[in-house]
């Protein structure tokens, strides 16, 4: 009994120690100490020496009531009677020597004297155990804060204490929800809209709690709101379980008051997008021309914006839809992506199409998204190599023609005249098809449609006057007309196959990029779709023309030895990538000679074809046809194809000055984010280098692209020489741009000054030939101004070229001019003969063309100035 | 391989500890490398290390020279400031082209192990058994005419564009468009542009020959031949491989020279710059090719078989190229006024004007491209028609054109007619340059006639001047390596549509 008594008040007092973490410590420590009475008397062996030492505390007090000289000799008495016998005297002398000193000591003092001792020690006894008692009742709560902190499980408490005396709580939802402000008591669950913000207010029972709410994982302190109470404001945006209590030496002791939040989400607006989802072809598409999108966005509360994204990869675009005030909680509407798309186009892989719709919540992401619609776009340049086989399938069909009427057939019983005009109509007929015809979404140039329904236009001409001509002579004049027409079709052909295949080798080149800088990123899945891809770009390519089949052999060549590469050799398939891309971005033939109509060698010797299949820039354009076209038409007629091809070149050349007509917007667009991306990179983010490339990125996106050559070049010089993997990436990066820009810079100028330079030998091949001195003035200025025009696009100097260009122009309307003064013709000349108020025939055709592509519209989209024009027409 | 990169690299590592700044013997490094042998110059390095000077950039160019851009850069990479020379800057660039040339490349070593070849483009490894050919002939052929006997292996790399072709031996990429290049030989090895860069192929074997006569003019002269020896040598032996051919020397190199004296466009042969293939236009190219080309020949006649020999040598041994000319008995400037003297005394009227471009008149070119489109969509008496309607004054200006006979014959042969055929496959008018088609064509009726051999000579010479052309190298029948390259030939052209 006292040892359980001895351990209950070493425990208490070790308890009472636990109220700082230090005491908890020192609590711990004692802990042992208290507990080991207990311990030790619980054993049974230790039991009678604890007797036997309190028998001796109580013999040495009570021993003081013996007399003095009894204190020494009784116990010498007592032993010599308990000790060894030493022989039958002895014991009977130390029995009698025993009972003479007890008869010495007066018996009743002593027991009184013992029975004080007795009482005495009771006495203190009781006043330990009442002063104990007295310290729980006085300290009770302390001692429970205690065994909480000595029993908690970490850092929470197995038990609970009452800390506070009341607690409410106020609820504000977030302002866009228009909810009004209510109250809660703490306790039970409560819904709030995520976002809202809860206010405790509490009155704790002791000034000096540590009072503390319990917010998930996070312990709040509620702070004093200077009135006697506590207060605690916090924003909830998850579902969460609060709970109030006080925190002692670290340790949370709940009140028991536990309330359960759950947080009633603003929902994400929900999005539907007809039809999705489901994946289709591009080109295929259940509406001719494009994806239709039509949708329908809902939010609980308001949407704000319904977007358009396209994604493809990692690469994404976003188009606004709609902008809203937030009120309103649903929207309809419709979009429609055109199959010319120029997403489509630079898209390496399948594109994503959603609606995604944004509402008013202020939190992270507040996006809903749709479904998608999946569209595999055709491999780069399909829409390109459809157009150009489609156009020579017309140029085909124009060599059968032409086929026909050099070598008509004589079948017994047939007309030829009426054949050949059955053959002429046909022929009008596909020719406005074809040129009418967009392929993918791509239109044919209205540079080729021009060519052609000029060369079209002569043939119309010859035939309604087909039957007033003696018939050999009517029949050799559509046949040169034809061959006119096939020689335009083709060498308009073969420019557009030279400019294709020079756009989708620059945008193929960005792709390579993209491919080399993902190479050890990649998963090897993820690489091999895009080096697949890549092949099929090269294939398509191969489709345009000389250059493209070049350049997609090249490809093809180059890809097929880094994909052996590219599982053990990373490092060497990207190397070689980057390489690649580099080339593409400068898209010149492989082999090229100037200076020398025959083309160069090494030796010297020749080696281009004689036979229009290049000429000494590789085979761009058709220089040598054009030349030769010429040769059987009129002065007149030639100076009219000079005339039109130096407007061309003009064109070019005031869309040079823009910056923007011969560089695809989307290309701009392209370099102006790689330019941004770079930017962002580290190494230049601290010094000036991210604004500098921010600003070339503007000047790049406005065509400016000396400035923005400048400023990647300031950028370049600026990086600190010494060589990390990252400096020299960086570094490699700056140099493709600042190659890119240099291309556009330069490359494109010294084509048109190339072409600028070759129209001038003709011009002056014209003038050798002239009988007329003013047109042989006229000639030679125009020669002059197209000489200088060469000289300033090579040196750069734009302006300067197209206003010597615009000089050349002069001079060849001057030259035309004097031809006609001099000749006196038009009427007779059936290249001027094609107005149609000057023949009824053919204005009656002119109207009944009218009709037929009147009745023939087909949702397509007519200025309502033209539509006036025609319905005049018909009046 | 591997072992020769471990040896120049733990060269390198030696290399890098402390040394003497003694002068450097590179000269004898260079003079290896001039007469072709890597070996050697190792030797010349090995015995330089003993003494201590640092040889990193000696190194990286025999690694180079061996073909080994990848331990040439990692040589660079480890010179420190000896690479920052320009040297050095100009070594690591060429050794980047090289790497992007060949990195991933197909090769292949031919059995007797006398030539390595590199392909840029895994499909023209068609062309090996043709290559392998060639440069057998070739390395006989310049080493009789030079006194030189081949003992190192010939390296060839065929690029696939201009752009490596440049980068790859250090030429400006502007050069190399302006002067239209197609081969380099310098840094051991020769360079080539694979005829599927071009459109209508190009004599590659002559080109092949006219690099192999330049490295064995070098390896002779231990690279101390001036520019015009060079190009004289090479451009006099480009066709000592093959058969002559009647037009391969029209308009003759003598005829170009006069007509360049006379409009006053000819250079002093000792100002023709560092390359011709940095020459400002091809055309210029052309007259410093003629001219070097007829001044050798006028030389080694003037000097006789011996003395010409002797002069070939005791380049390799002297430095200063004149004295060694002048030991002729006259200077250079003596030597070019009396071969210019010469020229003018034989000129013959017709020969000034021999250049005329055939294409000055514009019928040509149109009627011919009418005529191609026609018999490609299969309208042969239309086509005929057509050629037909070229009027006569343009007519007589292509009476020998090669392209113009070419689509003729193309014409029969869509209209089955033998007989015109035959007339004028081997009618009396000589052709200039006809294409791979024509030859493919007379080898076809030369089979007919049983006329084999024949018809396999002029199969040879369709493959050497369009490879990669179906309608010259495809026929019905074949097998073997012609019919492996005419699937690699209908292939590069898959799909044609213009």
């Amino acid at each position: 009994m006292l040892a359980w008594r001895v351990t209950v008040l070493g425990l208490a007092c070790v308890t009472l120690l636990a109220r700082t973490e230090s005491g908890v410590r020192l609590a711990w420590g004692l802990a042992p100490f208290a507990i080991a009475p207990w311990f030790v008397l619980r054993c049974a062996t230790w039991v009678p020496w604890l007797r036997a030492t309190i028998s001796r505390v109580h013999r040495h007090f009570a021993t003081r009531a013996l007399p003095l000289d009894a204190r020494a000799s009784l116990p010498r008495a007592e032993a010599l009677v308990d000790g060894p016998p030493v022989g039958r005297e002895s014991v009977e002398l130390a029995r009698l020597h025993l009972e003479r000193v007890e008869a010495r000591v007066d018996w009743t003092s002593f027991e009184a004297s013992v029975a004080a001792v007795d009482e005495r020690l009771r006495l203190v006894a009781r006043g330990v155990v009442v002063a104990l008692v007295a310290l729980v009742v006085v300290r009770g709560e302390d001692l429970a804060e205690g065994v909480a902190v000595l029993s908690a499980n970490g850092s929470e408490a197995r038990i609970s204490l009452p800390a506070v005396r009341a607690a409410s709580l106020r609820v504000r939802a977030p302002a866009y929800l228009r909810v009004p402000e209510s109250t809660a008591p703490f306790e039970g669950s409560l819904v709030v809209f995520g976002g809202s913000e809860l206010e405790v207010l509490a009155r704790q029972r002791r000034a000096d709690l540590d009072l503390v709410v319990t917010c998930g994982r996070e312990v709040a302190p509620l702070a004093s709101d200077g009135q006697g109470a506590v207060v605690l404001r916090r924003t909830v945006r998850e579902s969460e379980t609060w709970r109030i209590g006080r925190r002692v030496a670290g340790v949370f002791i709940p009140d028991g008051a536990t309330l359960v939040i759950e947080t009633a989400r603003d929902s994400l607006p929900i999005v539907e997008l007809k039809g999705a989802p489901k994946q289709l072809l591009l080109g295929e598409t259940e509406r001719e021309g494009g994806v239709a999108l039509a949708y329908h966005a809902e939010d609980d509360h308001g949407l704000r914006e319904v977007q358009l994204v396209l994604r493809s990869g990692t690469v994404e675009e976003r188009r606004p839809l709609a902008t809203l005030d937030g009120e309103h909680r649903s929207d309809n509407g419709a979009s429609f992506v055109r199959t010319a798309d120029p997403f489509f186009r630079k898209a390496l892989g399948p594109v994503e199409l959603r609606i995604e719709a944004r509402d008013d919540g202020r939190d992270g992401a507040r996006w809903g998204r749709s479904e998608a619609i999946v569209v595999v776009p055709p491999a780069l340049g399909t829409a390109e190599a459809e157009r150009f086989k489609s156009l020579v399938m017309l140029r085909d069909h124009e060599v059968d023609r032409l086929a026909r009427r050099l070598v008509p057939t004589k079948e017994i019983g047939a007309d030829p005249l009426a054949e050949l005009l059955v053959d002429l109509e046909e022929e009008r007929e596909e020719i406005a098809a074809s040129l009418g015809t967009a392929t993918l979404g791509l239109a044919v140039p209205a540079a080729v449609r021009n060519v052609v329904r000029r060369s079209a236009a002569r043939l119309e001409a010859l035939a309604d006057n087909l039957p007033k001509r003696e018939r050999e002579a009517g029949r050799l004049e559509i046949v040169a007309a034809t061959e006119d027409l096939v020689l335009d079709l083709d060498g308009a052909l073969r420019q557009l196959a030279w400019s294709d295949a020079k756009t989708v080798a620059r945008r193929l080149g960005q792709q390579v990029q993209t491919a080399s800088d993902s190479i050890q990123a990649a998963a090897p899945v993820e690489l091999g779709d895009n080096l697949a891809r890549l092949e099929s770009a090269a294939r398509t390519l191969r489709a345009l023309g000389p250059l493209g089949r070049d350049l997609g052999d090249l490809v093809e060549g180059d890809l097929a030895r880094v994909k052996p590469l590219v599982a053990p050799e990373p490092s060497s398939a990207k190397l070689l990538l980057a390489a690649l891309a580099r080339r593409l971005a400068r898209p010149d033939p492989s082999f090229g000679a100037r200076g020398s109509g025959k083309g160069g060698t090494g030796d010297g010797r020749s080696e281009m074809s004689g036979e229009g299949q290049g000429d000494g820039s590789g085979g761009e354009g058709d220089a040598g046809d054009a030349a030769g076209r010429g040769a059987g038409a009129s002065k007149g007629s030639a100076v009219d194809d000079l005339a039109e091809e130096q407007q061309m070149l003009h064109r070019a050349g005031e869309g040079l000055l823009r910056g923007g007509a011969m560089g695809d917007r989307d290309e701009r667009e392209e370099h102006a984010k790689r330019l941004q991306a770079i930017g962002g990179a580290d190494e230049l983010r601290h010094g000036d280098g991210e604004t500098q490339l921010r600003k070339a990125a503007e000047l790049v996106r406005k065509g400016d692209f000396a400035r923005a050559r400048q400023a990647v070049n300031d950028v370049e010089r600026g990086l600190p020489k010494a060589t990390s993997r990252e400096r020299t990436v960086l570094r490699n990066r700056l140099q493709d741009e600042g190659a890119w820009l240099d291309e556009q810079l330069h490359g494109d100028a010294r084509v048109l000054a190339d072409d600028e330079k070759r129209l001038a030998e003709r011009t002056r091949e014209l003038r050798r030939g002239a009988r007329v001195e003013a047109v042989g003035k006229a000639l030679d200025t125009t020669a002059e101004a197209m000489d200088r025009a060469a000289r300033a696009f090579h040196e750069g100097k734009l302006a300067e070229g197209t206003t010597a260009q615009g000089e050349a122009l002069d001079g060849l309307e001057a030259a035309r001019d004097a031809l006609q003064a001099e000749d006196g013709k038009g009427a007779d000349d059936p290249a001027h003969a094609a107005v149609p108020r000057t023949d009824e025939a053919r204005a009656a055709a002119w109207r009944r063309r009218v009709v037929d592509g009147l009745a023939d519209r087909r949702a397509t989209k007519v200025p309502d100035a033209v539509q006036r024009y025609e319905e005049g027409l018909l009046r | 391989m591997r072992r020769q990169a471990i040896l120049l690299l733990s060269c390198a590592a030696a290399l890098l500890t402390p040394a003497g700044h003694a002068q450097r013997p590179t000269g004898a490094v260079d003079e290896w490398l001039a007469r072709l042998d890597p070996q050697g110059a190792e030797r010349a390095v090995r015995e330089a290390m003993k003494q201590g000077p640092r040889m990193s950039v000696q190194l990286a160019r025999i690694a180079v020279h061996r073909g080994q851009p990848r331990v040439a850069l990692r040589l660079l990479d480890a010179a420190g400031g000896e690479a920052a020379s320009e040297d050095g800057r100009e070594l690591r660039a060429i050794a980047f082209g090289l790497l992007h040339a060949t990195e991933g490349a197909v090769e292949r070593t031919t059995d007797d192990g006398a030539l390595r070849v590199q392909f840029q483009h895994p499909s023209d490894v068609v062309l090996l058994p043709w290559i392998a050919e060639t440069v057998a002939t070739a390395r006989r052929v310049t080493g009789e005419a030079m006194g030189h006997t081949w003992v190192t292996p010939t390296y060839l790399v065929l690029v696939r564009d201009q752009q490596t072709l440049a980068e790859a031996t250090g030429l400006p990429y502007e050069s190399a468009r302006t002067t239209g290049t197609l081969a380099i030989a310098k840094w051991g090895r020769v360079t080539m542009l694979s005829p599927r860069a071009t459109e209508g192929g190009f004599p590659w074997r002559d080109t092949l020959v006219h690099e192999l006569a330049h490295l064995t003019l070098t390896a002779v002269s231990a690279d101390r031949a001036p520019l015009w020896l060079q190009e004289g040598m090479a451009k006099d032996l480009e066709t000592h491989w093959r058969a002559r051919e009647p037009f391969d020397e029209e308009p003759s190199p003598e005829s170009i020279v006069l007509e360049a004296d006379a409009k006053g466009e000819l250079l002093s042969l000792d100002k023709l710059g560092p390359s011709v293939a940095m020459l400002p236009s091809a055309k210029a190219a052309g007259v410093a090719f003629a001219a070097a080309t007829s001044f050798v020949r006028h030389l080694r006649t003037e000097l006789g078989a011996e003395r010409w020999s002797a002069y070939l040598h005791a380049l390799a041994t002297s430095r200063a190229q004149d004295v060694v000319l002048e030991a002729t008995g006259k200077s250079f400037a003596a030597w070019q006024s009396a071969w210019l003297a010469s020229l003018r005394r034989g000129a013959k009227p017709k020969d000034l004007g021999a250049v005329s471009a055939v294409d000055s008149d514009r019928d040509v070119p149109r009627r011919m491209r009418l005529g191609r489109l026609l018999v490609e969509r299969g309208h042969g008496d239309a086509a005929l028609a057509e050629l037909g309607r070229l009027a006569d004054p343009a007519r007589r200006r292509v009476e020998h054109d090669g392209g113009w006979y070419t689509l003729h014959a193309l014409v029969h042969e869509r209209r089955h007619d033998a007989s015109a055929l035959d007339a004028l496959l081997f009618g009396p008018a000589p052709v200039s340059d006809p294409r791979g088609a024509w030859y493919r064509l007379r080898a076809q009726r030369e089979d007919a006639q049983n006329a084999r051999d024949q018809g396999a000579s002029d199969r040879e010479k369709a493959v050497s001047r369009e490879p990669y052309g179906p309608e010259a190298v495809c026929e019905d029948g074949r097998t073997g390596r012609e019919s492996v390259l005419c699937d690699a030939a209908r292939q590069r052209l898959e799909p044609r549509l213009e």
